[in-house]
């Protein structure tokens, strides 16, 4: 039905009209919309409604809140813990809430758990534990989740191993979406490209021209995700053979034509191309649907994030030029866990370690704490986050919560047998 | 001396009364209609009862004042809320949606949200007196 016909045929209650119904719905967050469901027929139809799902989604992403999605250990428990931050910029000065703990698809214990990306109110984790490794579209906001089955697709080229995970929204297609790059473990330069979609549930290999080749990232942060997606795009930093010479490009894959594109670097004001393989520093970010790279080098001190500071590039309309946004300056004793940037903020890690000596002087044991700030990168202040719990290493991800189902989930406090899910070797990832 | 120009109106119920051109303006509803004809001094008619139209004209005068403070209508609009029955609300609602008053409209709707967040699924029916016709079953996910 018409989604204005249904707001004016649908008697949900005798006192309002149905569209101011609906108009007061859609500036309710997620939780009550949530419990609405439960009040009435009409009302359960609503919300289920898709229509009203996107444009109540379209409503949350207009407001000037940023949610954050952080996920690390317990402090005490070493449980895997996500926590919702929510910082809104409508108020005279920034609030942060409270992190709030959310509900984990089944207990999470592995060490290796990652966030892949967001999309829309979608998380999409990677898991692995000692018998392998599962991927799993999240919705925390609804709390539904749903393992996504094993690939089909055997490799002609051998035994594979993956290199690296995207997931996003194709706004083309309605569609979320994850890839996957795998590496033939016998070959150096042998790759593959699998595509995941949430409607069809299943996944199809991408025809391969043998030059996709490895994805670039720099080996001390093996959590970082190196793929991301843009409007329904991939990309990874890779390297190409061009005239016998290997180059760093970024690879660009639209995901249903199967397009596939290499991007050169930026290049620096010298007029020298940016050689993405001397990074100290290397990231790829979706910033408003822009593909953002976050770039230093620094070849005397091989160091970590802010200790350097980085400059910023986004990637222009054409998705062939760069433009310079600003560099970050370097700041002393953080770490900046990637994954949240939003509006010139940045989550960083502060981590504190303190002797703990007895009476006697002897050196007992190390207290470690960690610290969790927002920094404003274009103020250069801190704002601490209290009460996350949590301890190093993190990440970290922008969210924005939404009603958008995942077809086929279930509830989080269900039970899966995730031994059907298992794929690929988990000492290589 | 004021020389504001007045306006008349008659409610749905069959009430008049006058109100300043530019308070009555508030509402975008009434200034297209009067932009669309002259009139010559039959009142306008407005398809909102009475009692809600006092309550509306009660805020629009608040708001109007000269020199009130933020604080000052804050305070106002916490007690001139508080005083609505829920069905005095929702008609309210319904009036200021219908007068095209784009911030009385946010403000209304806002205590209607305030009223909903937080409250069980039997406690949001007992507000809008809606009947459950849930069946257990039929809440699937």
């Amino acid at each position: 039905m018409n989604p204005d016909q249904f707001a004016q045929e649908t008697m949900f209650c005798s006192f309002l009209p149905g569209d101011i119904v609906i108009d007061i719905l859609l500036i309710l967050p997620v939780k009550s919309l949530s419990r609405f469901k439960s009040v009435s027929k009409p009302f359960c139809s609503l919300i289920k409604n898709p229509n009203f799902i996107s444009k109540h989604f379209a409503k949350t992403s207009k407001e000037k809140t940023y949610h954050l999605l952080i996920m690390g250990r317990h402090h005490k428990t070493l449980d895997v813990t996500v926590c919702l931050l929510i910082t809104s910029l409508t108020k005279p000065r920034d609030v942060i809430t409270p992190p709030l703990h959310l509900d984990v698809p089944f207990g999470l214990t592995s060490e290796k758990t990652r966030i892949v990306g967001s999309a829309n109110g979608l998380v999409c984790l990677n898991l692995i534990n000692h018998n392998g490794v599962a991927i799993v579209i999240w919705n925390p906001a609804i709390n539904m989740f749903k393992p996504v089955p094993k690939s089909p697709n055997v490799s002609t080229l051998g035994k594979l191993t993956v290199t690296d995970l995207g997931f996003g929204y194709h706004p083309g297609n309605d569609d979320y979406m994850i890839v996957r790059l795998l590496k033939v473990a016998t070959s150096r330069r042998k790759y593959e490209v699998e595509v995941y979609t949430l409607s069809t549930n299943s996944w199809r290999k991408i025809a391969s021209d043998g030059r996709v080749l490895l994805v670039i990232r720099p080996f001390w942060r093996p959590m970082a995700p190196g793929m991301i997606v843009v409007k329904g795009v991939a990309y990874w930093v890779g390297v190409e053979v061009r005239n016998e010479e290997m180059c760093s490009v970024v690879v660009s894959l639209e995901m249903t034509s199967e397009e596939l594109n290499f991007i050169l670097p930026p290049i620096e004001p010298q007029g020298i191309v940016i050689d993405l393989r001397e990074a100290i520093t290397l990231r790829l970010f979706n910033l408003d649907e822009s593909l953002v790279l976050i770039y230093s080098t620094n070849l005397e001190k091989v160091d970590i994030w802010m200790n350097n500071g980085f400059d910023i590039w986004v990637l222009n309309e054409d998705e062939r030029t760069w433009t310079w946004r600003f560099k970050v300056e370097p700041i002393q004793g953080f770490l900046l866990e990637a994954g949240f940037w939003e509006n010139s903020k940045a989550l960083v890690a502060e981590e504190r370690k303190e002797m703990c000596y007895d009476e006697n002087g002897e050196y007992v044991y190390t207290k470690g704490e960690t610290n969790l700030f927002l920094y404003d990168v274009s103020k250069g202040d801190f704002e601490i986050i209290e009460n996350h719990e949590l301890r190093a290493p993190f990440q970290a991800y922008s969210y924005l919560e939404s009603l958008v189902p995942v077809n086929g989930g279930v509830d989080v406090a269900k039970e899966v047998d995730l031994s059907k899910f298992l794929d690929f070797d988990p000492l290589l990832f | 001396m004021s020389s504001e120009k007045l306006l008349t109106l008659k409610t749905r119920d069959g009430e008049e009364f006058v109100l300043e051109e530019a308070m009555a303006f508030r509402s975008l509803t009434i200034k297209n209609a009067t932009s669309n004809y002259t009139i010559n001094n039959t009142p306008l008619p407005i398809n909102v009862e009475i009692n809600t139209m006092i309550k509306v004209i009660e805020y629009w005068k608040k708001h109007s004042e000269r020199g009130i403070s933020e604080d000052e209508l804050m305070n106002f609009d916490k007690k001139f809320f508080k005083l609505l029955h829920n069905s005095e609300l929702f008609d309210l609602v319904v009036a200021v949606d219908y007068l095209a008053d784009k911030g009385l409209s946010n403000a209304a709707c806002e205590q209607v949200l305030d009223k909903i967040t937080g409250k069980t699924p039997q406690e949001i029916r007992d507000i809008f007196n809606i009947n459950n016709d849930c069946t257990p079953t039929s809440l699937g996910g």
